[in-house]
């Protein structure tokens, strides 16, 4: 009964504070939506097209660009918005159609695409992309060209001709496959990623906040008050470890009731996305109670949680997905919690169960209770040392 | 005068006594910009140029495939050979290549015979930029197949002799009407490095510009304030001598950030003049936005925690931990509002050796955000100077 006494004392003097309101319930939702908004699109690189006056020849090249599949075509009004883009990253490479090229090419004049990319970045690698749609386009016109410049025919007259030739004969094909599987499944949904990565971001930055309170716990004199009652050291010490645990937990549920009812995230099967939630749950309170033991002070406390909170979450793959990371990155990232939690989560939306994430699970359950016990270890000496 | 030196000295006493100053304003941002340097700069790399890795099928049958060498001659860089599809495959799955070109042995000499082939393009599912590329090397080679296939059909039918017209149209394949050119642009970008250490900094600015501010509430509630106004000294006095030690702090953890960003991390700021007065302007925003949050509170802690959520939105809505709002709309209009986005984006101005005067428009929004919120701030704060 005392240890959830103090676990609630700890609850209370937490929430007092309105801003924790925010960072628990409000923020995490946000930040999902934000993300979603923002990186829900595709990752293919964007190709700028400023075509005021597109005609036939141009139109034909706009609908080719749309249908190739890595890359992403943005429409441009003016060549300002197109230097701009390429200048400050937001397109990968631009095309420019001069206004009277549709007039050249049905005239067979000659006349030139600008093309701009990105000095490296993957920009100056879709120049052929780019070519050959073009140059497809124009099959037609630069047949008739030759036939006009062998001196056969006019120019206008070779064009009705190619252009009969072009749709009887039969086209040398170029087949595209893809092999293997994918990172991320076509089903995953725009917030699907975005929400679990942001779930143990935020239960690990909000468990960490907690070492502060822990803090003050022992500044306001309240460990050498419930140690002058008859409360026994690890009554006290799973008091606040319960505390910690608690306003984890609570988070992390309610995180995923969130997601699921307002973004419609798939979590996969409930029962293990519970496990998953509270066995990591336990780990942030461990580090918590770590945290409040390195420090006397509740602003350093706090600071240092914001650096290891943010510093593990980018390093587990919360920020970006760790499928993009380095083989060596990758198993750097293992020595976080949050990646063995983002490793079940990944698991679990692809319809695992329990027994599937074991593994995960195990490695979650021996942070937790290493931490827990270093943690206990070092508060038992903080708050008995006279 | 004299009272305003006196406070400030005594407040950034104070505050280098307390190192909680040094772990937000110094360590936090460069330990956070270092491991997302780590992280984001191994997948986004921005070092040297994109080069898809790509792969040809060159089976031992047909070693004068004419078409593959073509195919070769597009890529530019290296590419691996393999003896069979299968071997292709494997490979494209360990994530050894991203795309192999299969030209079927019989493809050249089909071609000879009038036969049109297909040339198969094995893509990663994982890489399809780098599969459209390989695809698109592919298809400009069966396109040019194609023109002149159509130029000489087209030529036959219009009377030519086929004995002289094969050769020139071979000759012209490379001909084109329509060419690609390239149009000239600066970059106007930082790098990856330097970006995430510009955001990072900004963001722990808006504490560190706190400090100096919180400092009154912290005094009122110890009650020094009222005796400090008890002396011969105006509220407008404390006032100035706490926004100074904010300005101070600001400025001093910047440049040191800046300083450590190029030691530590290879970070490129461009005309020093610019940076400088980004600084300034940067420092003079963050300041004047504490003020307002200070303004707001009644408490130190109250204080800290609404600056809190407000330098934590300011700086996910500015860009500092990942690009916000490139695609226009609305969220490219918000992020507009935030002292990150201009610091930033004057930084940016600079990159590449442009002259300070590219920074001025971005320092001048970033001066206006410190004029607004000063204005709002000296009306929220004046209760609190007063006894």
């Amino acid at each position: 009964m005392k240890v959830l006494a103090i676990a609630r004392n700890n609850i209370v003097r937490l929430f007092r504070d309105r801003s924790a309101i925010f960072f628990v319930f409000v923020f995490p939702l946000a930040l999902i939506l934000l993300i979603g908004l923002q990186f829900g699109g595709s990752f293919a690189p964007r190709l700028g097209v400023l075509a005021p006056f597109p005609g036939t020849v141009g139109a034909e090249i706009l609908e080719n660009l749309e249908s190739a599949d890595g890359v992403e075509v943005v429409a441009l009004n003016d060549e300002a918005s197109l230097k701009e883009g390429v200048e400050r990253g937001s397109l990968s490479a631009a095309i420019s159609l001069p206004a009277d090229f549709d007039q050249r090419v049905a005239a067979g004049e000659t006349s030139e695409v600008g093309f701009i990319a990105r000095p490296g970045g993957v920009g100056s690698a879709l120049q052929p992309v780019v070519a050959e749609v073009v140059a497809r386009s124009v099959v037609a016109a630069n047949a008739a060209s030759f036939v006009a410049a062998q001196d056969l025919a006019t120019f206008e007259e070779a064009l009705v001709t190619a252009r009969t030739v072009e749709a009887q004969l039969p086209a040398p094909e170029v087949r595209v496959s893809t092999v293997g599987e994918a990172l991320f499944p076509a089903s995953l949904g725009r917030f699907d990623i975005g929400a679990s990565s942001q779930l143990v971001l935020f239960m690990f930055v909000t468990a960490l906040s907690g070492a502060a309170v822990l803090i003050q716990t022992r500044e306001l004199g309240l460990s050498r008050r419930m140690l002058a009652t008859p409360t026994s050291v690890p009554t006290i010490i799973t008091g606040e470890a319960t505390g910690r645990f608690l306003v984890v937990a609570v988070q992390g549920l309610y995180i995923m009731a969130g997601a699921l009812v307002i973004f419609g995230v798939d979590w996969g099967d409930p029962l293990s996305a519970l496990v998953i939630v509270i066995v990591f749950s336990a780990v942030g309170a461990g580090a918590a109670m770590l945290l409040g033991t390195l420090f006397r002070n509740a602003e350093q406390a706090a600071g240092v949680g914001v650096i290891v909170g943010l510093g593990m979450a980018a390093l587990g793959g919360a920020m970006l997905p760790i499928q993009l990371f380095s083989p060596t990155l990758q198993r750097i990232a293992h020595l976080t919690p949050h990646a063995w939690a983002l490793d079940a989560f990944a698991k679990i939306r692809a319809d695992g169960g329990i027994r599937d994430i074991g593994l995960e699970l195990g490695a979650l359950a021996a942070y937790a209770l290493v931490l827990l016990l270093v943690a206990s270890w070092r508060l038992r000496r903080a708050i008995t040392r006279p | 005068m004299r009272n305003v030196i006196h406070i400030a000295a005594k407040d950034l006493r104070l505050r280098i006594r307390d190192k909680s100053v040094f772990i937000i304003g110094l360590i936090a941002p460069l330990a956070l910009a270092f491991i997302f340097n780590t992280v984001f700069g191994g997948a986004f790399g921005d070092e040297g140029t994109f080069s898809p890795d790509l792969g040809i099928v060159e089976s031992e049958a047909d070693q004068t495939n004419s078409t593959l060498e073509r195919i070769a001659s597009q890529l530019g860089g290296p590419w691996k050979t393999f003896a069979d599809p299968a071997a292709a495959e494997a490979a494209l799955d360990d994530g050894e290549v991203e795309a192999v070109f299969v030209v079927p042995d019989e493809f050249d000499s089909n071609l000879a015979s009038g036969q049109i082939g297909a040339i198969e393009v094995l893509g990663a599912i994982d890489a399809s930029t780098s599969t459209q590329i390989a695809a698109g090397i592919a298809r400009n080679y069966a396109n040019s197949l194609r023109t002149t296939q159509v130029a000489i059909a087209s030529a036959i039918s219009a009377g030519g002799n086929p004995t002289e017209i094969i050769p020139a149209a071979i000759e012209a394949t490379d001909r084109s009407l329509i060419s690609l050119g390239e149009i000239d642009a600066d970059v106007r970008q930082l790098d990856t490095n330097t970006s995430t250490v510009a955001g990072m900094a900004m963001f722990f600015l808006l504490f560190t510009a706190q400090t100096g501010l919180l400092s009154l509430l912290e005094e009122r509630r110890d009650g020094t304030l009222q005796r400090i106004l008890a002396t011969p000294t105006r509220p407008a006095s404390v006032l100035a001598a706490k926004s100074i030690v904010s300005i101070v702090l600001g400025v001093f953890s910047l440049l040191v950030l800046i300083v450590a960003g190029i030691v530590l991390m290879d970070a490129n700021w461009g005309n020093p003049l610019g940076v400088a007065l980004l600084v300034i302007g940067g420092v003079l925003a963050a300041v004047g936005i504490s003020a307002v949050t200070t303004g707001m509170a009644k408490t130190p802690e109250q204080a800290g925690n609404i600056q809190g959520i407000v330098a934590t939105v300011l700086g996910l809505l500015g860009g500092a931990f990942f690009p916000i709002g490139q695609d226009g709309g609305i969220l490219a209009q918000i992020t507009a509002l935030t002292p990150h986005y201009w610091f930033s984006r004057g930084l940016a101005n600079l990159a590449g050796g442009q002259p300070a005067s590219e920074a001025f428009g971005a320092v001048a929004w970033l001066l206006v955000i410190a004029g607004v919120t000063s204005a709002m701030a000296a009306v929220l704060t004046r209760r609190q100077v007063s006894v």
